[in-house]
């Protein structure tokens, strides 16, 4: 079976000098120009019904961590740009993009006539103030570190501002459409969680804390070919049989992030779309570099071998997935150089492990039933390690205890992380031992840091090819986490539900969505 | 006069009793791993992020420090702001305590008359087909937590025989008797458990009453069943048999918690069910005080009337 093909990132002149040549594309969300092309027109109006198990842990769009919060984001903010099919970015905010000293400094050029739902009108102090925010830890939540290395940034006129990075940062475009960088206004930045306020094609109108957000057209959206739809009312149910029981009794329109055992059984009835589609999210087992046995890299090379990658996505995933290879980036990736097949082989693991000098292995792994299905991936390999004589305690705990007392501080746990379109996102901010999400702060391998700095400095896409795909086989080799599987996109629409794409990097897009009579 | 002096009583009694419920709370909710700050930012944030977001939330305070600036706010009638939301209190409280005691009382006005019904019919007959039948239905709808019940509900009447929505989907500002068909699962689910422990509760008083000699001195005298049964014994059975439905009204608010989950229904129990999700301490806070209040004042009101209904006890 061919793996399932991931949009490929390409560095192309359109991104490092990009914009006006994609004008065109503007008006037009990738994927829906299949319908302009099959001459089918949207029809306008209606609200579409929008369910999701969790509520939003808050409305500020870069504090937010949940993907309630950034689909609600998504809504009534824009991000500069948009991405395409491939990854590339599409002008959507910014008109036009070029780096300068190699991607050490780049110049943005805004759409003019965009406004905030306030009224005001979007400029590049807006914008300023926006990445201003991303880089101050004690303001920015979650989207900290959101834009890039940025250094600083300076408004150059109305519609013009330059950023400065700390180092040259070739992916400054594609990172633009990160679900993070929506723009936000400079006056009232700070309290957005109270007052919403964006340029985005939905105003905010009411947030029922655990019930209910409902967002309406706005009327001064600059792109009206995209917003087809008279407003959103996004609803929380927890229970999965409940969810399934308001999407086949009608009283909504769309199901997400639904239970993998929801999605078979929605899928063999009549009158609903269920979707499955490829992503780059992930689970990791984290075995964590800083701590004890992980420290020793033989016992992490050990435990590469033990899960049955396949077994686990048939069994945890019902076969909605692939198997991971321990590379944060999904099968068909463009940067992935040619890789060995880590497969599950437990004499060597056991050969690997009596090397290390590891006799007797018996650890905790800690896990959320709060995050499905980490749990049974975990006790997956817990049942395989067991084989070889480790002893592995499956420890499933609710998931504020998990990010509290678990996460980082723990050597054996599961996590989560969503796909993401740039190197920077997917390996960089993961491997680097000074970066966001290597959890251990640990160099995993040496010389591993300066060619995660190397990758990221590289504007030349060959180069650039070349440089990732070393960084990628010292990651595979020597890694504190391992992925045992990418999972499927899964939800359900109804029939009227028209122009919904599965989402690839993790949050829905309701731009181009519209509502058959 | 000794009535009201019961009823001053009881009621400074509830003012400690709230007192020591929110310390109570304050101090586990606290005591619980994690907080808002982690359970906002969650598994991926750096502790220094953590800290900056307890800072900016106040959570770097003592915690002595905090609650007496709650306590001190709650005497002049603000509930403070949700940590989570920014959200005065409040108005996040008032249309979901409206909907929590619709649901609570809609449970309590259909469930206490049929279950002091059927236990009633099931002691006149011990031991008989009736009393066996509602016997093993009501343990058997006792055993099963309200979670149970309610999925097995979902899924008979709303997936398998599509007759009934099997989620409210309602808005804390939505008044629930509009769309009376949203309330029928889930006043379903809680009056099933209450009818179980209510019934039995009623049978067993009831067969005690019935063997009691001035209740066998009037059949023996001749007087008819029916006026025996209503005139002579019921009386002396509904006073213990409030005072049970008053005790019962925690386990009434406790489904709540779950039933509104399960059917997402907007009233204090979703409320309390997200802001123990996010650690929102203050929100916490304020619907324990609301539930400990109404589970406090129901039992007084069920003391009352039971007081009423024994003349030996007004004397």
């Amino acid at each position: 079976m061919m793996p399932p093909r991931m949009p490929n990132l390409i560095l192309s002149r359109r991104v490092i000098l990009g914009g006006a040549a994609a004008l065109t594309g503007a008006a037009l969300l990738p994927g829906r120009r299949a319908y302009a092309q099959s001459g089918v027109v949207p029809r306008k109006g209606g609200v579409l019904r929008f369910c999701r198990p969790d509520p939003p842990d808050m409305l500020d769009p870069m504090a937010t961590n949940s993907f309630s919060g950034m689909e609600f984001s998504q809504m009534v903010y824009d991000n500069l740009v948009m991405l395409d099919a491939d990854a590339q970015p599409l002008p959507w905010l910014a008109t036009a993009w070029e780096g300068l000293k190699d991607g050490q400094e780049w110049l943005l050029t805004l759409r003019e006539g965009v406004r905030f739902h306030d009224g005001q009108t979007l400029t590049s102090a807006d914008v300023a103030a926006t990445i201003e925010r991303s880089i101050d830890k004690s303001r920015a939540g979650a989207g900290f570190g959101a834009f890039g290395p940025v250094q600083s940034v300076a408004a150059e006129g109305p519609t013009k501002l330059r950023v400065t990075m700390t180092m040259p940062f070739g992916e400054f475009p594609v990172v633009l459409a990160y679900r993070a960088c929506r723009i936000l206004p400079a006056r009232g930045i700070d309290s957005l969680r109270e007052t919403p306020n964006g340029t985005g094609p939905f105003r905010f109108k009411e947030f029922q804390p655990g019930s209910s957000i409902t967002v309406e057209k706005f009327d001064g959206y600059w792109n009206p070919d995209v917003q087809h739809l008279d407003g959103v009312r996004m609803v929380f149910i927890r229970e999965a049989v409940a969810m399934q029981a308001a999407m086949r009794g009608g009283q909504v329109d769309l199901i997400t992030q639904i239970p993998l055992e929801t999605y078979l059984v929605m899928r063999r009835l009549p009158g609903f779309k269920a979707h499955s589609a490829p992503t780059g999210d992930y689970h990791t087992i984290q075995i964590m570099g800083n701590k004890e046995p992980f420290t020793n890299p033989k016992v992490r090379q050990a435990f590469q071998y033990i899960p049955d990658r396949k077994a686990i996505v048939a069994a945890a995933l019902f076969g909605q997935g692939v198997p991971g290879n321990d590379v944060t980036l999904p099968p068909g990736n463009v940067y992935l150089p040619q890789l060995p097949v880590i497969e599950q082989d437990l004499p060597r693991a056991r050969k690997l492990l009596d090397e290390s000098g590891v006799k007797e292995l018996s650890i905790d792994a800690y896990t959320t039933s709060d995050r499905q299905p980490a749990p049974k991936m975990v006790l997956a390999f817990s049942e395989a390690a067991s084989k070889i004589g480790i002893t592995v305690r499956v420890r499933d705990i609710p998931y504020t205890e998990y990010a509290a007392n678990v996460a980082r501080k723990m050597p054996m746990y599961s996590s989560y992380f969503s796909g993401s379109a740039t190197l920077y996102d997917g390996v960089y901010k993961i491997h680097h031992s000074k970066a966001i999400y290597n959890y251990g702060n640990t160099e995993v391998a040496p010389g591993l840091d300066a060619k995660l700095d190397a990758m990221i400095a590289e504007v030349d896409l060959a180069k650039r090819k070349q440089v990732a795909g070393e960084a990628l086989k010292l990651i595979q080799a020597h890694s504190d986490r391992m992925v045992p599987y990418f999972r499927n996109y899964v939800g359900v629409t109804s029939e009227k539900v028209q122009g919904f794409e599965p989402p690839k990097y993790g949050t829905i897009e309701t731009r181009g969505i519209w509502l058959s009579a | 006069m000794q009535a009201l002096g019961f009823i001053l009583r009881r009621t400074l009694l509830l003012a400690v009793v709230l007192l020591v419920v929110s310390l109570l709370t304050f101090g586990i909710v606290n005591v619980l791993p994690g907080d808002v700050a982690t359970a906002v930012l969650g598994d991926m944030a750096t502790p220094e992020q953590a800290a900056a977001l307890r800072e900016r939330l106040g959570l770097d305070e003592p915690l002595a420090q905090r609650y007496l600036a709650w306590l001190t706010a709650l005497l002049q009638g603000d509930f403070g702001t949700s940590l989570q939301h920014g959200q005065p209190i409040a108005p996040l409280l008032m249309g979901r305590l409206g909907n929590s005691a619709i649901l609570g009382l809609l449970t309590l006005t259909i469930a206490a008359p049929l279950a002091v019904a059927l236990g009633i019919v099931a002691a006149l007959r011990p031991g008989g087909l009736l009393d066996r039948l509602i016997g093993a239905i009501a343990v058997g709808a006792y055993a099963l937590p309200e979670y149970v019940i309610g999925l097995l509900a979902i899924l008979a009447f709303s997936i398998w025989l599509p007759v009934l929505p099997g989620t409210s989907l309602m808005d804390p500002n939505e008044n629930p008797l509009a769309r009376p068909e949203a309330l029928v699962l889930p006043v379903c689910v809680l009056i099933t458990g209450m009818l179980a422990f209510i019934s039995q509760i009623t049978r067993a008083s009831m067969i005690q009453v019935m063997a009691s000699p001035y209740v066998r001195t009037a059949i023996l005298k001749g007087v008819p069943f029916r006026r025996v049964v209503l005139k002579h014994a019921l009386p002396n059975l509904l006073p213990p048999t409030i005072t049970e439905i008053g005790m019962y009204l925690g386990y009434v608010i406790g489904g709540l918690v779950v039933v509104e989950t399960l059917f997402s229904y907007a009233g204090l129990g979703q409320l309390v069910t997200n802001a123990v999700s996010y650690r929102d301490v203050p929100v916490i806070q304020a619907t324990v005080l609301l539930v400990a209040a109404a589970y406090g004042i129901g039992n007084l009101l069920a003391d009352v009337v039971a007081l009423l209904l024994t003349p030996r006890l007004r004397a």
